[in-house]
């Protein structure tokens, strides 16, 4: 199925959890945080959330920045 | 002197500032100096913004070059609505790096001025949900007074626009916010140089919020370096008592108070 | 921090030693303090030291600068209207103590008319109303009245009167009040139970905390003061700029103002403590411009013609005309009253007064739309 990572369209199975995402992308260090359709989901429910067609994910983390 | 600034203590939300120097991080060539940029400066908060991770992340983490010393504030760049300001917040306090947090809201792109409006109803909101707010103002009186009501920790009005290095362009509004907030007034935004810095001090500012002038000098560390001892010099020259500063010389035209020796014959 | 309320404010100078205070401040501090453009509540107590009597031209040149600068050359002009003198205070100071056998007076509506249009007459647009203390005889209610009755006169209606719940400035500011006028008359806390025996006036702190009350309640003009002689004049004087800074910076949407009123006989029979000579006026006077350059300085008629003239080209904003301190004074002339008054120049007079001065006299200084 599809669905929107940081505003760009990917294929992942009905396997894929956040968890699996966040270690590909070498994140689930904690430092990073997710939304899935705007809601947070905290770090211990990473590896039992998984998408429907269509879900939007958000990974934020922080960067330099003091003002704008 | 140096007792005069041991007690001399700056304290916001609950927490006891090491200095009056914060320092944001963005327009760094590279974050592996930050470290000994925020050490030179004896930043005492260090705000960072928040950002959709790269999409293969081998890019180094800022927060691994934060000391642990400093308090770290996230701040809502990129907002342009209070509700995009909120939600920058809760994602920011889910990083479980603390609850503080600096509103920025800026709709504004050609002079990235803020919304003073928008400021305040998510100031109101969050103040609400237990963060502490330090919200950054164009400097405005009784905005800073509802944002004062609404629980806000220290106001943040700004020197000139963000980025412009224009100095104290605002001081006529800042001496009557730092004289009529009863809140920590930190000054941010438009500093350019350590001696507008210590200008703002000697106003009586709280504490002074600088990222630009020192992530473009030539020698960042150093001029860190200079902006701690231009804060310090400037709160100083606070505590000590400014003396002369106008040059009010009302003319002498007749005497006002001749009437009182004739009264006395 | 704002204190939670004046009386809390106040404590942080509980320890404040006027004396060894004053020992320190020489000529040359006073002039230091001068040459500053804001001044702190200490640079203000300098301005009230004894050493700064040999700065009394300079103040008063710097008063004068400050006043034109947030004022213009404009005064206001007012005059009070006693509507009751009936009084269960025992002010030891005071014509209407309740002890005194005067004959006293509470005017009914009609006559509260007649006095209306005797003083609208004279192009009075505001009018202060006073009453003595008497919840039988002027009750809230009572004041009330009078005040709808007025609007038919006057576009600004205030209040002397005695303190008010905040129920009551509730009501008063629903009703069209938009001025108050309450004088602490003695902020040591002392001082003021010894000249305020008996009657609910003897509620130090009640009294204290009225003026803040007035301004939660929506007030737009509050006036306070000490009635000076009551107590050392400097320590009062300084508590009356303090408390006005207080109010100012709290409630910045009220205007705030201060008296300055020396006690003078009257028809009671009470020595004042502390005298205060003209000298020591135009101090207070300057001092208080000085330290709060945007505050209303209201005089009252109990300074002679000579010192009035005097005092509004160097700090006064507002100042009265036509006075009369006995209950129904503008319809039947004066006799006896509250105090005795030592200038008896009407309003049309004070008008010329003030054109001769340069000045152009105000009759009303605002109106709400509703």
């Amino acid at each position: 199925m599809q669905i929107l990572i940081n505003g760009k369209s990917t294929s992942v199975t009905d396997k894929t959890t956040i968890l699996t995402i966040m270690q590909e992308r070498k994140l689930s260090n904690g430092r990073a945080v997710v939304e899935l359709n705007e809601m947070i989901v905290d770090k211990t429910a990473w590896s039992t959330t998984f998408f429907k067609e269509n879900d939007t994910l958000e990974i934020v983390t922080f960067m330099g920045g003091g003002s704008k | 002197m140096i007792q005069m600034m041991n007690d001399d203590k700056l304290i916001i939300g609950k927490k006891i500032l090491k200095s009056r120097l914060l320092i944001g991080t963005g327009k760094f060539p590279n974050n592996k100096k930050m470290p000994a940029i925020i050490h030179a400066g004896d930043a005492a908060v260090v705000t960072v913004a928040l950002r959709r991770a790269n999409e293969h992340s081998q890019s180094e983490n800022i927060l691994d070059y934060i000391p642990d010393d400093v308090i770290l504030m996230p701040n809502t760049s990129g907002a342009r609505t209070a509700d995009e300001a909120i939600r920058i917040a809760h994602l920011s306090k889910a990083m479980g790096c603390g609850d503080w947090i600096k509103i920025e809201v800026i709709a504004d792109n050609r002079y990235l001025l803020p919304d003073n409006q928008e400021t305040l109803k998510a100031t109101q909101l969050l103040v609400k949900e237990g963060f502490t707010v330090l919200p950054y103002i164009s400097p405005d009186l009784m905005t800073a007074k509802h944002l004062a009501d609404a629980g806000a920790a220290a106001i943040m009005p700004l020197a000139a626009p963000i980025g412009s290095n224009r100095g104290l362009r605002t001081k006529e509004l800042l001496k009557i916010i730092i004289d009529e907030i009863d809140l920590p007034i930190i000054v941010d935004a438009g500093i350019g140089k350590p001696s507008e810095a210590a200008e703002c001090m000697e106003l009586g500012a709280a504490a002074i919020l600088t990222n630009t002038a020192v992530a473009t000098a030539n020698a960042p560390q150093q001029m860190a370096a200079a902006f701690s001892l231009a804060v310090k010099a400037g709160r100083i020259a606070f505590l000590a008592g400014m003396g002369r500063t106008s040059s009010i010389r009302a003319s002498a035209s007749s005497p006002l108070t001749g009437f009182l020796r004739k009264e006395a014959n | 921090m704002s204190s939670e309320n004046f009386l809390a404010e106040k404590q942080f100078y509980n320890h404040l030693d006027f004396k060894d205070f004053f020992a320190h401040v020489t000529p040359q501090t006073v002039q230091q303090t001068l040459s500053k453009e804001h001044l702190t509540r200490k640079d203000f107590l300098v301005l009230l030291s004894p050493a700064a009597q040999d700065c009394l031209e300079e103040m008063a040149q710097r008063s004068r600068y400050e006043t034109i600068k947030n004022f213009g050359y404009t005064m206001q002009l007012f005059t009070p209207m006693y509507i009751a003198d009936y009084c269960d205070n025992l002010c030891v100071y005071c014509g209407f103590n309740h002890k005194n056998t005067i004959s006293r007076r509470c005017l009914n509506m009609d006559e509260i008319k007649i006095e209306a249009a005797n003083i609208a007459q004279t192009g009075l647009r505001n009018i202060l109303i006073l009453t003595g203390e008497s919840q039988k005889y002027s009750p809230v209610d009572y004041i009330l009245e009078a005040v709808q009755v007025l609007h038919d006169y006057f576009d600004s209606i205030a209040i002397e009167v005695y303190s008010f719940s905040q129920a009551d400035y509730n009501r008063a500011v629903q009703a069209g009040v938009d001025g108050m006028t309450m004088f602490q008359e003695c902020y040591n806390k002392k001082v003021y139970q010894s000249l305020h025996p008996g009657g609910p006036k003897a509620n130090y702190e009640f009294r204290l905390d009225a003026p803040e009350r007035a301004c939660r309640a929506g007030m737009r003009n509050v006036n306070i003061g000490a009635l000076l002689g009551l107590n050392e004049w400097r320590e009062e004087a300084f508590f009356t700029g303090i408390h006005a800074d207080y109010l100012q910076h709290k409630y910045k949407e009220v205007e705030i103002a201060v008296s300055t009123p020396r006690i003078c006989p009257c028809s009671a029979d009470y020595k004042p403590l502390s005298l205060v000579n003209d000298h020591d006026l135009v101090q207070y006077i300057t001092a208080l411009r000085i330290f709060l350059p945007r505050a209303g300085l209201t005089l009252s008629t109990r300074e002679k013609p000579q010192m009035r003239d005097n005092l509004i080209k160097i700090g006064i904003t507002k100042i009265s005309g036509g006075v009369t301190v006995a209950v129904g004074g503008h319809t039947k002339g004066d006799d006896g009253g509250q105090f005795k008054i030592s200038d008896e120049r009407s309003i049309p007079q004070m008008a010329k007064m003030l054109y001769a001065q340069g000045y152009q006299p105000v009759y009303k200084d605002w109106q709400t739309l509703i």
